[in-house]
């Protein structure tokens, strides 16, 4: 055992390593992101296109496309083929985690978030009413292309509503996630953003809790009409 | 204001000495606080490294709304509590007189050890219930109120009430069996 100025010097060591992984760890997760944007990017030019698959085909009842087997894949899945389409999963395994994680898009729909955690969140989700095209999950997944200022809205409703009601507890949370928001304006098709630095730390009962950096970002992100095509990664 | 927090806040400030006199206020407790999940004083040490810690990377997420104690204690609470779940899943051999306490935590003990009933009390907490002897820990050994332990412990004052009184019930029939003389 140490002994006090032992120990003391010890923390501060732990403390400098601590802050040079986390630096390090920012910038993969920026590479990352930027990863994760540019194929999403490329799905969501796929999904605006006219190319009809047999599932979205109205002359299609059952499809052969293979599912994705997970739920991160389901969303980008959704997205691609639409998120209202009643498609019929096939007898695989895979098919049947997806009707496990599968969410109905007609408002008071089940929520993904609580299939994918099962009880031990005790549905604590419920009160934020996540809109249901957003899916949550560890890793560095995309949560959600915002095609539509009516969605970025939702959006920051839904992150505002999660500061309002989490913050007072001034606890520390186990589970760090940083959200980036990575956005093309549509008057610079070719040109994105990472905003990083903002933090939104959630513990294991999904109580949330964000820094002043991840406030801000949310303030600019509302005041942005224009941004469009914006995808959320989470990364933990 | 504690002189824990006033500590911090002077750390906070600039002040990169004061954060000894947060060190030197908490440290014991916290290590002690964290032994009875642990039960390995050099894996409560590192723990109670990694709250600290907590302190220097995230200062702006402690807002004095609570104290600083309490504070500690609930990210103590948390570490140790994942510790064990991830222990549960990895299990550490602990290696026998591999370590040896530190003179100011042998220190720490005898004072809070002074009486023999005060040593047998300590170890029969040991064979409660988690959400028991961490309830009497925080109550009896840190003096904690009812609400700071309830912060502590992400419980209401009713349920820290409930869990005090079965608790202490508990701890009443462990004593009895170890032949320990209850006064009434």
């Amino acid at each position: 055992m140490r002994s006090k100025s032992e120990f003391k010097q010890y923390v501060f060591e732990k403390s400098r390593e601590k802050i040079a992984v986390r630096k390090k760890r920012r910038n993969i997760i920026i590479s990352s992101a930027a990863a994760f944007a540019v194929i999403m990017g490329a799905f969501a030019a796929f999904n605006a296109s006219d190319l009809k698959t047999p599932a979205q085909s109205d002359t299609a009842g059952t499809t052969n496309t293979q599912m994705p087997d997970n739920a991160v894949s389901q969303y980008a899945y959704n997205n691609i083929m639409g998120e209202n389409e009643d498609v019929e999963s096939p007898e695989t395994e895979a098919g049947n985690n997806i009707e496990k994680y599968k969410f109905e898009n007609d408002g008071s729909a089940s929520k993904p978030e609580e299939q994918l955690f099962s009880d031990e969140f005790e549905n604590s989700y419920d009160k934020y009413e996540l809109p249901d095209y957003i899916t949550i999950s560890s890793g560095c997944i995309v949560l959600a292309i915002i095609d539509s200022p009516e969605k970025i809205a939702e959006i920051c409703s839904v992150t505002k509503n999660l500061i309002e009601n989490n913050t007072s507890d001034g606890t520390s949370a186990e589970t760090e996630i940083s959200i980036h928001f990575q956005y093309n304006d549509s008057d610079k098709k070719n040109t994105s953003a990472v905003i990083s630095g903002n933090k939104l730390y959630i513990d294991e009962k999904f109580q949330c809790y964000v820094t002043d950096d991840y406030l801000n970002l949310i303030d600019k992100c509302c005041q942005n009409t224009q941004t469009q095509n914006t995808s959320i990664v989470v990364c933990q | 204001m504690e002189k824990g927090e006033a500590a911090y806040r002077r750390y906070i400030s600039g002040d990169s000495d004061a954060f000894g006199e947060v060190l030197d206020i908490y440290r014991d407790n916290l290590i002690f606080f964290i032994n009875r999940f642990v039960k390995c004083e050099d894996i409560a040490e590192e723990l109670a490294a990694d709250c600290f810690t907590e302190l220097i990377i995230h200062p702006k997420r402690y807002n004095f709304s609570v104290s600083l104690k309490t504070y500690l204690f609930t990210i103590a609470h948390h570490k140790a509590v994942n510790y064990i779940r991830r222990s549960i899943k990895i299990r550490f051999i602990p290696l026998e007189n591999a370590s040896v306490k530190s003179t100011e935590y042998l220190d720490f003990e005898e004072k809070l050890f002074k009486e023999e009933n005060k040593r047998l009390l300590n170890e029969s907490l040991f064979k409660l219930k988690d959400d028991y002897r961490t309830v009497l820990h925080l109550i009896y050994f840190e003096e904690m109120s009812y609400k700071d332990a309830a912060k502590v412990m992400k419980k209401s004052v009713k349920q820290i009430d409930n869990l005090v009184q079965r608790a202490k019930l508990s701890l009443k029939n462990i004593l009895q069996k170890e032949g320990f003389e209850y006064a009434e």
